[in-house]
């Protein structure tokens, strides 16, 4: 049974969100998906901090949501707030090391940007496509141990076993992989509540990223985000043209900001929908809101591709 | 485009990646038909070892008992035959016994400056045992001593000095030597 079924969850600062999606022979299907509103004073976003201010408050709030639905799997991804991981492009000589290696050096050099001990980092990397030819790169996630464990054992609580824990920005990516891919787009932005991750691609692999915490609904946000892709083009992408600029955006404030890029800029710019990757969401009820579950079904999908 | 692997998970709940995961499948595997193949191996071992038994035990079944290679011996040579592995008998069950019997008896029957040089037992009469000795004496009184002790005693019968010569010893003194046969009882007691 649990084969075919994979789990995710959304953390954000103001919601948990849970979708199941099923995947057979026709596709993805989402079986079963619920959000909830946590109190203010549950979660607290920050780098440093636990992001669990309140254990009795999430543990109530979770409850309530698998309550709402039937979730039959055991194992479970976790999608957890850009805010609380620290992203980083590391120039690294990945193939002279290995894998502990790697580890090292990284928190090695992070260690002046990660507000706490290196030994109390988790870290996990991935080589990326080199933006500068010749220099080769990895982007790496560091979190404090202590976030992903607080995560970790309250979830066992509830009998769930957290087996991939990723970062929301980047399980939008994951979750838009294929058809980023099959549409030829070359970057993709990624809005949340209070944060914007623009990213870029060459050959297939991710090339550029940044992100920051900021609203991006805001003035400033905008020209945070402007910046951002103007840089990316001045320096990064200087010789090659882009096409196609994909707008993934997970939060309820619909301000149009694919209007204003599409003032600022020659390219073309869609939004992109998760009903984009699990077609069988087109012309449902759930189209619409299904947005907000980005980061969880990234997540869930994460579990499939043995990620 | 290429998906993100980043995965925080701690170690303690991550699955293991799917290359180790075969790995330790393909280990388990490999230590299951290793403990089969043993299995089948000792008992492949253990039934050679029963076969190899078996024909052992019948081999020895079939097999004639020894018997002693057959020589024919002339009368005389087995008479003599006889004769030694009775005389042969003789020493092994009694004489080794009997003699410091004899040397006990003559012991007592010498006087102080007496030595024997000699003792020859004559095995070839049955009914008596022929004794002779030779030895040194410092004069002829001692000699005289000698046999008369001999005589007197309960165990030796008809001593008798066969011959008596004086010779000079190794530090100039003079002394005798002497030769006496006598008889004694067999079996000794």
């Amino acid at each position: 049974m649990e084969r075919n079924y994979y789990t995710g969850l959304g953390i954000s600062k103001h919601h948990l969100s849970v979708v199941q999606l099923e995947k057979n022979t026709r596709g993805w299907h989402i079986n079963t998906m619920a959000r909830r509103a946590v109190d203010p004073d549950t979660l607290q976003i920050s780098i440093k901090e636990k992001p669990i201010k309140n254990k009795e408050n999430f543990t109530i709030a979770l409850q309530d949501l698998l309550k709402d639905i039937k979730i039959n799997t055991k194992t479970i991804a976790v999608s957890i707030p850009n805010e609380a991981v620290k992203l980083s492009l590391v120039p690294l000589n990945i193939s002279l090391m290995d894998h502990d290696e790697a580890i090292q050096t990284i928190k090695w050099k992070l260690r002046e940007t990660i507000p706490y001990e290196t030994d109390c980092m988790q870290v996990s990397f991935q080589k990326i496509n080199p933006a500068v030819d010749g220099e080769e790169s990895v982007i790496a996630a560091v979190v404090n141990r202590e976030i992903v464990e607080q995560v970790e054992q309250l979830l066992l609580r509830k009998k769930l076993k957290a087996e991939v824990i990723g970062v929301s920005s980047l399980n939008h990516l994951n979750l838009y992989s294929d058809y980023l891919k099959e549409n030829s787009f070359t970057m993709v932005l990624t809005l949340f509540n209070d944060y914007f991750f623009f990213a870029a691609f060459g050959k297939n692999k991710l090339a550029y990223f940044r992100g920051k915490k900021i609203s991006p609904f805001t003035a400033q946000g905008s020209r945070e985000i402007s910046s951002t892709i103007d840089y990316y083009l001045s320096e990064i992408e200087k010789e090659r043209k882009p096409n196609k600029l994909g707008i993934s955006i997970e939060t309820e404030d619909m301000r149009n900001v694919e209007d204003t890029l599409n003032k600022l800029y020659p390219f073309e710019i869609c939004p992109l929908n998760p009903a984009d990757v699990i077609p069988s969401l087109r012309d449902t009820r759930y189209e619409k809101e299904v947005s907000l579950y980005s980061s969880a079904l990234g997540a869930a999908q994460m579990l499939y591709y043995k990620l | 485009m290429e998906r993100i692997t980043i995965n925080l998970a701690t170690r303690n709940v991550k699955k293991p990646r799917g290359a180790v995961k075969w790995v330790c499948y393909f280990l388990l595997l490999l230590l299951l038909a290793t403990g089969v193949y043993e299995a089948w191996y000792f008992a492949e071992i253990k039934e050679s070892i029963l076969t190899y038994k078996n024909k052992i035990n019948e081999q020895v079944r079939e097999k004639p008992p020894l018997v002693a290679p057959q020589k024919i011996y002339s009368d005389k040579e087995l008479k003599e035959l006889k004769t030694k592995v009775e005389v042969a008998n003789e020493i092994i069950i009694g004489d080794y016994f009997q003699c410091s019997i004899l040397l006990d008896r003559l012991e007592s029957s010498m006087p102080k400056n007496l030595f024997l040089n000699h003792i020859d037992v004559d095995l070839e009469n049955r009914d008596n045992r022929r004794l002779k000795i030779e030895a040194n004496a410092q004069n002829f009184d001692d000699i005289v001593v000698f046999v008369n002790n001999l005589e007197n005693s309960d165990f030796f019968i008809n001593p008798f000095l066969l011959s008596q010569s004086e010779e000079n010893a190794i530090d100039g003194e003079k002394q005798v030597r002497f030769n006496i046969t006598t008889d004694i009882p067999y079996p000794l007691n």
